[in-house]
C-alpha cells in the first residue's frame, strides 16, 4: 500500500535534537511512527586512553542538565575499579547531591518545560506556550518552579562549589565535607520547597481533569519496567537493586545486581536513529520493551520511605485498577512530582543526619581491577558506567547506557499512538504536534545524554509520500 | 550607592571560554563594592539574583567579535527561551521582568574575543593580552 510520511523536527522542549516522522498510508491513515534521533557525540569512543580518574569531570559534560548523575555513576563505577568501600559520610553526601539532581531536573520539567502546555493548553499560540506565557498566566507559579529548581542547585553548589559540571565525586568518596555552617541554609528551604510540591501535586490532579479525554492516549499501553529498589522493596535512587516488573504489575525478575545488567538488557541499533534501542534480553527485541525512571520507580517499588510520597504513591498506584502498574505514560509527570516530594522529604532527612559532618569522605586505593560498572538512578532513569582499564588505570573501553535511550521503544510507541489518535491525512495543525511532543516529554527525553548529543531544538515538520516526495514542509 | 552584580560566565576548560571568569574573579580579588557571580551557564534561576541588583554586567568570551565589545542590554519584550541549557543574558533579563517586574537600570555585556576554545585550562595569548585591559573596563563601569 503507497504511504506518506509527516516529519516532525526537532522537538521543541526538550533538551536534545531529535524529529519525528509519521508515515500514512494512501488513505491517510497512520502506518508507523518513529522518533528519530539524529545528533552524535561519541562521548564513549573519546573516553578512551583517557584516565579513569578524569571521568567523573568528562562524563558530567555530557549534559547541562543531568551532569551530577553522570558524576556520580562514574564515581561508583571508579569505586569498582578501586574495589574499595566508600565512607559512611561519603555515601550519604553522594546521595544527598543525586536527591538535588532529582529535584532541579524534574522541576525544570515539570514548571519548565511542561506545564504552558497543560496550563496554556495544547492549542495554544506556539508563541505564548512557553516560559514567559506561563508566568503570563501564573506568575506565582512559575515563580516558585523555578525556585524549587535553584533549592536543589543551591544543594549541588554547596556541595560541589557549583552548580552545572561539579568534579565533587571522585572514585573513592568525594573531594570535600560537608561545611556544617551551610547545613540550616539549607534546611530553611525545606518548608518552601514541600509546600510548592504539595501545590505542584494539586495543580497537577487538576490537569487530570482538564485532560481526561487527552490523556488516555499518551502512551497507554503495556510494557514492562524497569528500576532500583532498596533490599526491602523501597524507592531507591542510590545503590539498589535492579526489578524488573511487568504491565500486569508482576515482578518478573529481581534482586539484580546492577553489575549483571548484561545478562538482562541488551541494545539494538536502527538505521534511522543515533539512539540505540535497550530490551530486556528474556523477551527479545522489541517485545522486551521496558520504561525506566520516574513512572517506572514509583510503579516497581514496594513502598516509599518518607511519610508525605508514600501517601500520594498510594493514591497513584490506584490509577492503576486491574492492571496493576500504571501504564499510562502521561502519568510519568505525576510520578514526577512524588519524586520530588520525596526529593525534598529524604533531602530533610539526610541535612539532619549527623554523619554527613563526617569528614573521612574518602578512601584511597590503587587500581585493583581491570573493569569496573557504577549505577545509579538518574532523574530519567537508571543510569550505567561500564569502564575498562589498564593497570595504571587507562581506560580502553567505555559503555554508557543511557536512561533516555531505555525508553527509546516506548517513546516510538507514544508517538505512534498519538498518531493513530490525532492526525488525519497530512492535515497537520498546532495542537496536533504539540500534542506529540508533550507524548515524548512526558519521559522528559535528554537527547544530550541518550546520543551524546548537543543542540537546541525549533521546529520541523515533513509530510512525505511513498516515494518521498515532500507534501508538506513545516518549521518553527 | 547602586547595588552591582558582576557575573563572568565561562567554562574554564575551553581555554578563552572561560575568561569571563578569569575576569570575575581578578575583579573580586582587586576590588570591593560589588558581588561576583562565576556561572558556567545562565540558568532561569539567575532570573530571581538579577532581579536584586541595580546594575549588572556580564563579561562572557565571544567568537563573533575580534575586539573587546560593550553592549547595553535590554530586557527586550517578546524575548524567548528556546532551551533551557543556556540562557541568554537578554533571556535573564526578561525572565527577571516578567517574574518579578525588576530589572537592573543598568546592564552590560562585555565580550571579550575568544579564538581557542578546545581543552586547555590556559587562555590563548591573544585573549590572555585583554584580561586588564577588560577588568580596566568594569572596574571603571561599576566604580565609575
Amino acid at each position: 500500500m503507497a504511504t506518506r510520511t509527516i516529519t516532525i523536527s526537532p522537538v521543541t522542549r526538550i533538551e536534545g535534537h531529535a524529529k519525528i516522522t509519521i508515515q500514512l498510508n494512501e488513505k491517510g491513515i497512520v502506518k508507523d511512527a518513529r522518533f528519530h534521533v539524529n545528533e552524535f557525540r561519541g562521548f564513549e569512543k573519546f573516553c578512551e586512553g583517557r584516565m579513569m580518574w578524569e571521568m567523573g569531570g568528562i562524563t558530567s559534560r555530557i549534559c547541562g542538565i543531568c551532569p551530577t548523575s553522570h558524576l556520580i555513576t562514574s564515581a561508583k563505577a571508579g569505586d569498582a575499579i578501586l574495589a574499595i568501600a566508600i565512607p559512611e559520610t561519603a555515601q550519604k553526601l553522594r546521595r544527598l547531591i543525586t536527591l538535588a539532581q532529582w529535584l532541579q531536573s524534574h522541576a525544570l520539567s515539570f514548571f519548565h518545560l511542561s506545564s504552558p502546555d497543560f496550563l496554556l493548553g495544547f492549542d495554544a499560540d506556539p508563541a505564548t506556550r512557553n516560559i514567559f506565557g506561563l508566568i503570563a498566566h501564573d506568575k506565582e507559579f512559575a515563580r516558585r518552579g523555578i525556585r524549587l529548581r535553584k533549592f536543589g542547585q543551591e544543594i549541588i553548589e554547596v556541595l560541589g562549589t557549583r552548580r552545572i559540571h561539579t568534579p565533587w565525586a571522585v572514585a573513592g568518596g568525594v573531594r570535600e565535607p560537608f561545611d556544617p555552617a551551610k547545613r540550616e541554609y539549607l534546611l530553611n528551604w525545606i518548608p518552601e520547597a514541600k509546600a510548592t510540591a504539595v501545590m505542584a501535586l494539586e495543580a497537577l490532579k487538576a490537569i487530570h481533569t482538564k485532560f481526561e479525554h487527552d490523556i488516555p492516549n499518551y502512551g497507554n499501553f503495556r510494557s514492562l519496567f524497569m528500576g532500583m529498589v532498596g533490599d526491602d522493596g523501597s524507592l531507591e535512587y542510590y545503590d539498589g537493586t535492579l526489578r524488573v516488573m511487568d504491565g500486569d504489575g508482576n515482578i518478573i525478575a529481581d534482586k539484580i545486581n546492577p553489575i549483571k545488567y548484561r545478562d538482562y538488557f541488551g541494545e539494538a541499533s536502527e538505521d534511522w536513529s543515533y539512539l540505540k534501542f535497550p530490551y530486556y534480553k528474556p523477551l527479545g527485541y522489541a517485545k522486551g520493551m521496558y520504561r525506566v525512571g520516574p513512572l517506572a520507580r514509583v510503579n516497581i517499588c514496594d513502598y516509599i520511605d518518607t511519610p508525605m510520597a508514600e501517601a500520594e504513591r498510594k493514591i497513584f498506584k490506584a490509577l492503576a485498577g486491574d492492571a496493576g502498574t500504571v501504564n499510562n505514560s502521561f502519568y510519568y509527570h505525576y510520578a514526577r512530582l512524588i519524586e520530588i516530594l520525596f526529593s525534598v522529604e529524604k533531602i530533610e532527612m539526610l541535612l539532619n543526619d549527623p554523619v554527613i559532618l563526617g569528614q573521612n569522605v574518602r578512601a584511597k586505593a590503587m587500581i585493583n581491577q581491570d573493569h569496573g560498572i557504577g549505577a545509579c538512578e538518574a532523574p530519567r532513569g537508571t543510569l550505567f558506567h561500564e569502564y575498562w582499564v589498564n593497570e595504571d588505570g587507562k581506560l580502553t573501553k567505555v559503555d554508557l547506557v543511557i536512561a533516555t535511550a531505555q525508553n527509546n521503544l516506548a517513546m516510538n510507541r507514544t508517538v505512534r499512538q498519538l498518531a493513530m489518535q490525532y492526525l488525519d491525512g497530512a492535515k497537520v495543525t498546532e495542537g496536533i504536534l504539540n500534542r506529540i511532543e508533550a507524548g515524548i516529554r512526558c519521559f522528559d527525553p535528554c537527547l544530550s545524554c541518550s546520543t551524546h548529543a548537543i543542540g537546541m531544538m525549533p521546529m520541523h515538520v515533513q509530510v512525505v509520500d511513498h516515494e518521498n516526495n515532500v507534501l508538506c514542509d513545516v518549521r518553527r | 550607592m547602586k547595588r552591582t552584580l558582576v557575573i563572568g560566565i565561562g567554562n574554564t576548560i575551553r581555554g578563552d571560554d572561560g575568561v569571563g571568569i578569569r575576569v570575575a574573579e581578578l575583579l573580586a580579588e582587586r576590588y570591593t563594592g560589588f558581588d561576583v557571580l562565576c556561572v558556567q551557564q545562565l540558568s532561569p534561576e539567575h532570573a530571581e539574583t538579577v532581579a536584586q541588583y541595580d546594575r549588572v554586567v556580564i563579561v562572557d568570551a565571544s567568537v563573533a567579535t575580534s575586539a573587546l565589545r560593550v553592549t547595553p542590554l535590554h530586557a527586550a519584550p517578546g524575548t524567548r527561551l528556546p532551551r533551557t541549557h543556556d540562557v541568554t543574558p537578554t533571556g535573564i533579563l526578561a525572565l527577571a521582568a516578567a517574574l518579578y517586574q525588576k530589572t537592573p537600570s543598568e546592564a552590560v555585556l562585555v565580550e571579550v574575543p575568544a579564538s581557542a576554545c578546545d581543552f586547555s585550562e590556559q587562555l590563548s595569548s591573544p585573549t590572555a593580552a585583554l584580561v586588564e585591559e577588560t577588568i580596566d573596563v568594569v572596574a571603571h563601569y561599576v566604580m565609575g
